[in-house]
């Protein structure tokens, strides 16, 4: 009796550390997706779905006191701090394409001129931690129709002066509290927060909030984003 | 000889003789490649409970003239105890004409013969039988499933969204731990963040679906009934009772503990679906979030239902484990025998 007790113990031991090894292999070569990425690249086009349909534009993100600010700010990108790109304020310009009527280049003194708006936001990362910091910048929903950008298109997509790359949803990015950030802390941004220009999008997770943008596309066309092609979710609303 | 009075031993050994060969084509599946991997999986799932239906099914037929006169003999001796004893009857169950768990089995006499100390409650009992029906009418009792297949059904999908959720969870609390502990890579699933949150955000679909047919199916059969009545000073009783090995297992029928431990892992996935939606979606869903104390305070009460659900997956396994004539029901429902 002992001894078949003992032994379906172990069976069940076996049996959950066969289920535990199973989905060891899966994101491993987003070329050749086996069946189990594809099972979880369905899944997340349904979370997708899900997510623009849970979307309000009318929610905002909550807002906090300025005692409340993470400080220092928490550093995070797929490279080292020491690796973090310069770009020369005074060079910078903003590349514009896809489904825009003017696509002249914006310097940042050009930014600087729009009317801001500021915000004291939660920053949510993928990986479970939250800062709170203070951004300041220009709407995002407001430059797309100065440049006279299709808003009926499907995506805002961001290229980035480490190489780094994202897109968002339309609907997200003309939600008010979604900004071109200029300013931290009422100051220029820095370079390892994304100097001179970054994405503030608080009702998104972190990493859709791309750094140091050096390109701003809107397009029908699904633009992908460098964390979002190994396999993390696209929407990942907030 | 129907397969719950089998000896354990035959179950165990069906079980594993089973498990053995799933496990071999398991681990050839993983040698071969990850596609191979997934697909086996169902049979891994499947071949164990397979092979339990069909020795039932062997048993069971080829024990068949013997069960029914068994059963007709059981039927009249309950006649005879129904007939002798008005009082008690009129005593104990007003509103019940006739209790079908013990037209069908005598399991309410026999716990309260067994068990001096104890209230009897065939009310209880009653309350919780799915099939509902005098057996006195019939000649033949019809044999009472112990567990209903919507309720097998659910389990193990449970038990299935259980473990990927947990498995994956795990790995995406490695990426920001709480406290000063990480779980080691080889008891999580997926093998990096993105791979872990996509398992989770894929089977959190499953858990909550089941989880909802589960609860409706439960109200609408009177499966929830069999949770009550629940007093503390039953869970002492029986609580103490276990510790000291006197508590018998009465098929069909929760104990106490039993009782507060089932209730206690359903308000557990209840606060776990809760507290993931709080912080999946602490913007579009705030209510959720408000309702946890917030987006942080969350994550502690995420962890912690994780905490008590695996408590009770372990708890619940011992308990198998002491009692391995419960496992096989679970799978083919089981009958309760007169």
């Amino acid at each position: 009796m002992k001894n078949v007790n003992r032994r379906s113990m172990l069976f069940r031991a076996m049996a959950l550390g066969a289920v535990s090894t199973l989905p060891g292999c899966d994101y491993e070569d987003p070329a050749h997706p086996d069946i189990a990425d594809k099972f979880l690249h369905a899944m997340s086009a349904w979370n997708d779905r899900v997510q623009e349909a849970l979307f309000d534009p009318h929610t905002l993100a909550p807002t906090f006191r300025a005692d409340q600010i993470t400080n220092p700010p928490r550093f995070n990108a797929f490279y080292d701090i020491s690796q973090v790109p310069v770009v020369d304020p005074a060079t910078y310009q903003l590349e514009l394409g896809g489904q825009i009527q003017d696509k002249s280049p914006w310097t940042l003194a050009a930014l600087n001129a729009l009317a801001q708006t500021s915000q004291i936001t939660r920053l949510t990362c993928v990986e479970g931690w939250r800062v709170i910091g203070e951004w300041e910048g220009v709407p995002l929903g407001d430059f797309l129709r100065r440049i006279g950008a299709d808003t009926t298109c499907r995506y805002v997509s961001f290229k980035c002066a480490d190489g780094y790359y994202s897109s968002i949803d339309m609907p997200s990015a003309l939600h008010p509290q979604t900004i071109l950030a200029l300013k931290f802390l009422g100051a220029p941004l820095t370079p390892p927060f994304g100097a001179p220009v970054r994405l503030r999008i608080p009702t998104k997770l972190g990493f859709k909030n791309p750094k140091s943008i050096m390109q701003l596309a809107v397009t029908n066309i699904y633009p992908g984003g460098y964390w979002e092609d190994q396999g993390y979710n696209w929407f990942s609303g907030s | 000889m129907p397969l719950l009075d089998m000896p354990p031993g035959a179950i165990g050994f069906a079980f594993i003789a089973s498990g053995f060969i799933a496990s071999v084509f398991f681990a050839a599946g993983a040698m071969v490649s990850c596609d191979m991997l997934l697909l086996m999986l169902p049979g891994v799932i499947v071949l164990p409970p397979m092979a339990l239906l069909l020795m039932e099914l062997v048993l069971c037929a080829s024990a068949a003239p013997e069960l029914s006169s068994k059963a007709q003999t059981a039927a009249e001796k309950m006649r005879d105890f129904m007939g002798k004893s008005p009082d008690y009857m009129a005593g104990q169950a007003p509103a019940r004409a006739v209790c079908p768990a013990m037209g069908n089995t005598g399991q309410c006499s026999l716990g309260i013969n067994s068990m001096p100390g104890r209230n009897p409650a065939p009310g209880a009992a009653c309350a919780g039988d799915e099939t509902r029906g005098s057996v006195m009418a019939e000649k033949k009792p019809k044999r009472r499933v112990i567990h209903p297949w919507p309720l097998r059904l659910t389990h193990w999908l449970n038990a299935l969204a259980i473990v990927m959720m947990i498995g994956s969870g795990w790995q995406i609390y490695d990426a920001s731990p709480l406290f000063a502990f990480t779980f080691p890579p080889l008891i999580t699933i997926g093998q990096w963040l993105g791979a872990a949150i996509a398992w989770h955000l894929a089977f959190m679909w499953l858990l909550a679906v089941n989880g909802l047919v589960y609860f409706i199916w439960s109200a609408a059969s009177g499966h929830f009934a069999k949770f009550f009545p629940l007093s503390p000073r039953a869970v002492w009783r029986d609580f103490t009772a276990a510790l000291s090995f006197k508590l018998p297992h009465e098929t069909g029928v929760y104990n106490a503990v039993q009782k507060l431990l089932y209730l206690g892992v359903l308000f557990a996935g209840v606060v776990i679906v809760i507290s993931g939606l709080a912080i999946w979606k602490p913007v579009q869903l705030w209510f959720f979030t408000d309702l946890c104390g917030g987006y942080v305070i969350a994550r502690y009460v995420h962890f912690f239902a994780m905490t008590a659900i695996a408590g009770f997956f372990v708890v619940h396994l011992l308990l198998v484990a002491m009692v391995p004539k419960v496992l096989p029901p679970m799978i083919t429902g089981g009958r309760i025998e007169p």
